[in-house]
């Protein structure tokens, strides 16, 4: 049972948090910033976008490139695991705060182990929409539209990941 | 005991049984019935009986020939000495995680794993306004508190004794922790060696001889503890392939913990399960977690997806609680504690407990934030004077602040009520290891590589989620509309209400403006903290508020 020892002095209850406050911050203006100039996506599996992502196992894609990403795009696998060089990308893909958004087609897809560590969830189904918001909120799901172009998809998949906490419209 | 207590005994079980209890034949003497479950260990004589219990059930018969404290150090059990003539003992276990509540009436003692069933039952019940200042401050009541003054949890070798005269006692026998202190001379190496070996032979009966075979359910977070039982697990097993390890999220803001243990899980060849709560399901998971730990407990309601998975797995469960605080050493004492007054020490080990209560303003009116504070140093400050002076004094107030009272219910009764539940870094032998080595043998996790290594060379230099982590940019489930939405409700529109602070009475949940301020609180660990302690409060006072005498939350202010 976790039960981890908490550092309780003023650095680390105050300076630290502050200070990856700062850095969160700081990685999500420039994240912003780029992704308005050449926004960049990664992608693991066949994502259904109309958008050119960097495929992040393909050969010569080497360490770094995760970092550079503004989002990371995933499909469902046939394997029922986490296959062991995506984790690896997802593990960089927190360590920079880079959002990693997984295609869902299906309720049998948020079975699959992927659908509980990525931080966003969209479907190309608007009828799948609110089976996508009972399992992971309304902050993190959207639709998005496959017919789309590749700039309004951007802009929904840069939409979708940019606020943390945003402001419910029409509440 | 009275007819009325023989009564009251027998509603007591027909509430178990309505929750699914099912008895074994009853074991009977002259004028004394016992109705005991499978998991417990029982033995009859002419004039006597004894039983046997705690989360892991698979209890050696032997046990119950020795005395009860050896019998509690040994196998950490709680258990029963009764005789025919009415006298007799309930006692603790030597960890004090096996949890077991006792109500002292005249004459007799009443006694339940499950505090409902003594609630219930009870003629009078009065609410414990210090018991709830603790549960928001540190995330349990202290010292054998709960939220009822008339009921008390037995703390470790705690008993209540009925004796030949009828005479009713609560008292502690020594415990035997507080005789393990540093010693300079201790061989790291050896040490390290037979903690593994100690933990190992713990797990070992529940991986051959189960009902359930070989199977079993490691828990595996990102941290040390859990992958050191998952390898220990796998060692152990006579088919590993039968092993499944879980991993939830702790909605801690990241995804680290579930695939760095992924890792781990691999590395060690064993099949991992990730089971994450819906948001949907929000509400219901924080209402039966609040449910199984009888309200007692504030931390980790994030649990009950597994949970209800583990429910379907057969199998024992083997959790790493305690390992922090005993094998860990992170609860120490800061690095300038040798220039610090006795008193200035004591208080740091509380408010290092209590930390959450720095943000109290943000969530509580003034003078409750205040009368909170005052309460919470006030309840733990015979626990944090008592072990003052000892070489231990840190490790072991931080155990009974933080460990017993607080964590200790997941395990045992959370995980506990879904399967067997072993917890291997609590037992005596493993605590009396730990405790004897130098601080600075642990300290920052200095001792975890050995004892990695020891367990399974392959988890050597694997980093664990918090040595990766960086920030945390997921949404928290608690964080996000549906989260802060419900809990704001619970506490909005019940007599919680009248503790808020004024930006917490003033944000209505139903505005997008509103909602956002509750999000922004919880999505901070101590704002979160005190948030959930409301909430928890507002379903207790749902459950019990027509029962107890002076259901007021308001009372919280008069420290």
């Amino acid at each position: 049972m976790p039960d981890k020892p908490v550092d309780t002095t003023w650095v680390g209850t105050r300076v630290l948090p502050a200070a990856r406050r700062l850095k969160r911050a700081g990685r999500q203006l420039g994240r912003r910033a780029r992704s308005a100039v050449a926004p960049r996506l990664g992608s693991l599996g066949a994502v259904p976008l109309n958008v050119t992502t960097i495929g992040l196992t393909a050969a010569g894609s080497g360490s770094g490139q995760v970092g550079r990403c503004g989002v990371v795009v995933l499909s469902v696998p046939k394997d029922p695991q986490i296959p062991a060089q995506w984790r690896k990308i997802l593990i960089e893909a927190e360590q920079h705060s880079v959002p990693t958004v997984l295609i869902v087609d299906s309720v049998q897809d948020l079975e699959h182990p992927l659908a509980a560590v990525v931080t966003h969830l969209m479907t190309p189904e608007p009828t799948m929409l609110q089976t996508l918001r009972d399992f992971a909120g309304a902050e993190r799901t959207a639709v998005l539209d496959p017919l789309a172009g590749k700039r309004e998809q951007t802009h929904a998949l840069f939409a979708l990941t940019r606020v943390h906490t945003p402001v419910e419209p029409n509440a | 005991m009275t007819p009325a207590h023989r009564a009251r005994a027998d509603r007591m079980a027909e509430l178990a049984e309505a929750e699914g209890v099912t008895w074994q034949p009853s074991s009977l003497l002259p004028g004394l019935s016992l109705r005991v479950t499978n998991t417990a260990g029982v033995q009859r004589t002419e004039r006597s009986l004894s039983a046997a219990w705690n989360a892991a059930g698979h209890l050696d018969p032997a046990l119950l020939d020795q005395a009860w404290e050896a019998a509690a150090r040994e196998a950490d059990v709680c258990g029963l000495r009764t005789y025919a003539h009415g006298a007799g003992t309930v006692h603790g276990s030597v960890s004090g995680c096996q949890v077991l509540y006792v109500q002292v009436a005249d004459s007799a003692v009443f006694f339940s794993t499950r505090l409902r069933w003594l609630a219930e039952t009870a003629e009078t019940l009065t609410a414990d306004w210090q018991a709830w200042s603790e549960i928001l401050a540190f995330g349990a009541p202290l010292a054998g508190r709960t939220t009822f003054q008339e009921i008390h949890r037995l703390m470790p070798m705690e008993y209540a004794e009925v004796t030949d005269s009828g005479a009713v006692h609560l008292r502690q026998h020594h415990w035997p922790w507080e005789d393990y202190a540093p010693q300079a001379s201790a061989d790291l190496a050896e040490v390290t060696r037979e903690t593994v070996e100690v933990m190992a032979a713990h797990m070992r009966p529940h991986l051959v001889s189960t009902g359930a075979g070989a199977a079993a359910n490691p828990m595996l977070s990102g941290g040390r503890d859990s992958r050191m039982l998952t390898a220990l697990a796998a060692r152990e097993s006579p088919d590993p392939t039968q092993l499944t390890a879980w991993s939830t999220s702790s909605d801690a803001g990241s995804a680290l913990e579930e695939l760095v243990a992924a890792e781990v899980a691999e590395t060690l060849h064993v099949k991992h399960r990730i089971v994450t709560g819906h948001y949907r399901a929000f509400g219901e998971d924080f209402a039966d977690y609040a449910e199984a730990v009888d309200y007692q407990a504030s931390f980790h309601f994030w649990l009950m997806p597994v949970v209800r998975a583990l429910r379907e797995t057969p199998g024992s469960i083997f959790d790493g609680i305690g390992g922090g605080v005993l094998l860990g050493g992170g609860f120490a004492d800061p690095a300038d504690a040798a220039r610090r007054t006795r008193r200035d020490l004591m208080s740091s080990r509380i408010q290092a407990r209590s930390r959450y209560l720095t943000e109290a303003q943000k969530v509580l009116q003034h003078g409750v934030a205040g009368a909170v504070a005052d309460r919470a140093q006030s309840g733990a400050w015979p626990t944090a004077e008592r072990y003052a002076d000892h070489p231990n004094a840190h490790t072991l107030t931080s155990y009974l602040l933080r460990t017993v009272p607080g964590i200790a219910p997941a395990p045992a009764k959370v995980l506990g009520g879904a399967q067997l539940t072993v917890m291997p870094m609590v037992t005596d032998q493993v605590a009396g290891l730990a405790l004897q080595l130098p601080h600075h043998a642990k300290a920052d996790g200095a001792w975890y590589p050995h004892l990695l290594h020891a367990a399974d060379p392959r988890l050597s230099g694997m980093p664990t989620a918090d040595d990766l982590t960086g920030t945390r940019h997921h949404k928290r489930r608690i964080a996000s509309r549906e989260g802060a939405r419900h809990l704001a409700g619970l506490v909005r529109n019940g007599p919680a209400a009248g503790l808020l602070s004024a930006e917490l009475a003033a944000a209505d949940p139903a505005t997008g403006a509103g909602v956002v301020v509750w999000q922004r609180l919880l999505n901070s660990q101590r704002s979160q903290h005190l948030i959930r302690g409301l909430a928890l409060l507002s379903l207790w006072l749902d459950q019990y508020g027509t029962m107890v005498d002076d259901p007021d939350p308001r009372r919280m202010r008069h420290a």
